[in-house]
């Protein structure tokens, strides 16, 4: 007898959005090595939140024969937003700050870098497995945090955005 | 006697008794912590629990655990002399952490300010230590007001709220 839904879902291991690590991995250039300057902890703790790419295509449509045709067409770019939490003077804005003027002015090669995304499900929560790269990623964003008198008892946060190439999923 | 009594009486021994405890309160300002307890009228022990996970399949409402929750701060109400030694000592901790007059901070790290704490349950016999919470990451959150009445001729007593991370049993 097949189980319930019910009890499938005491059985499946949700996922937890809250657990989950980054890591900035650069590819193979001076420049994009900046970003790897801040270690997998270090940006796992700043980060408050990722938002990861939607997935859009350009549909081919067409009508043929009396009849609608439908393609998925051309996979558009792929956008990642995520939110930092700063530390020690704006030690992560001053980062991707200097990365993205670098960036402007060296080859699209040599700006490169891939961003890989791990979780963790209910019951493993220690053991975060790679759930996405984002590939040959270039930064397009680095949105200004707020200096604000009035904002005491809180963590300044900024925003980066960048685009990738191409995604490898696991 | 009932066998139901006679099993209440062994499980509940003598009893834990609410006015039996120990607060070992460890201020980066302050050590002796034995005064601290001493001059304690009131404490609690925190509680804890855990956030609900919602999970909805065709109507029927599942709840799983999420992530524990250490809501809510370790209060302890304190008794004070006249020199008002015991809210200076809580005081002088905040200022560590935060001093408006100076403008700046005592401490180089969080955990500078930040120490461990017990909250111990006494036996009604002897005294010894029958259970032990350790506290984790404690700081001073408040100090209450004091209230003076020319009606009143009751001791001085503030409470100061304590923030913590979480807390374990350690006996």
């Amino acid at each position: 007898m097949m189980d319930s839904p019910i009890e499938v879902a005491k059985q499946l291991r949700w996922q937890d959005p809250s657990k989950f690590s980054i890591s900035i991995m650069p590819v193979g250039s001076e420049s994009s090595a900046m970003l790897s300057s801040i270690t997998e902890e270090q940006l796992t703790s700043a980060i408050t939140g990722i938002q990861l790419a939607e997935i859009n295509t350009t549909p081919v449509e067409e009508w043929i024969a009396e009849e609608w045709r439908f393609a998925t067409g051309r996979l558009e770019h792929y956008q990642i937003d995520l939110t930092l939490k700063d530390y020690e003077n704006f030690t992560l804005y001053r980062l991707f700050s200097k990365a993205i003027q670098v960036f402007n002015r060296v080859y699209p090669d040599d700006q490169k870098f891939d961003i890989q995304v791990k979780t963790a499900t209910d019951f493993d929560i220690k053991s975060y497995e790679p759930i996405i790269t984002f590939k040959d990623c270039m930064m397009i964003t680095v949105a200004g945090p707020q200096l604000d008198n009035s904002a005491n008892s809180s963590i300044a946060e900024f925003n980066v955005i960048m685009k990738a190439s191409y995604i490898e999923t696991f | 006697m009932s066998s139901a009594i006679n099993s209440l009486k062994r499980n509940l021994g003598m009893g834990a008794r609410t006015n039996r405890y120990k607060i070992i309160l460890v201020s980066p300002t302050f050590q002796n912590s034995e005064i601290l307890d001493v001059m304690a009228k009131e404490a609690n022990l925190p509680g804890r629990s855990f956030n609900d996970v919602e999970v909805w399949v065709q109507g029927r409402l599942i709840t799983v655990a999420g992530d524990s929750d250490y809501a809510g701060t370790w209060n302890i109400t304190f008794l004070d002399s006249e020199e008002h030694f015991i809210r200076g000592v809580i005081q002088d901790w905040m200022e560590y952490i935060d001093s408006v007059k100076q403008h700046d901070r005592g401490a180089g790290a969080y955990m500078d300010y930040m120490t461990n704490c017990k909250f111990q349950q006494l036996s009604t016999v002897d005294n010894s230590v029958k259970a032990e919470y350790e506290l984790y990451d404690v700081y001073p959150k408040s100090i209450s007001e004091i209230s003076y009445s020319d009606e009143n001729s009751g001791l001085v007593e503030f409470s100061a709220e304590f923030n913590f991370s979480h807390y374990s049993r350690t006996r």
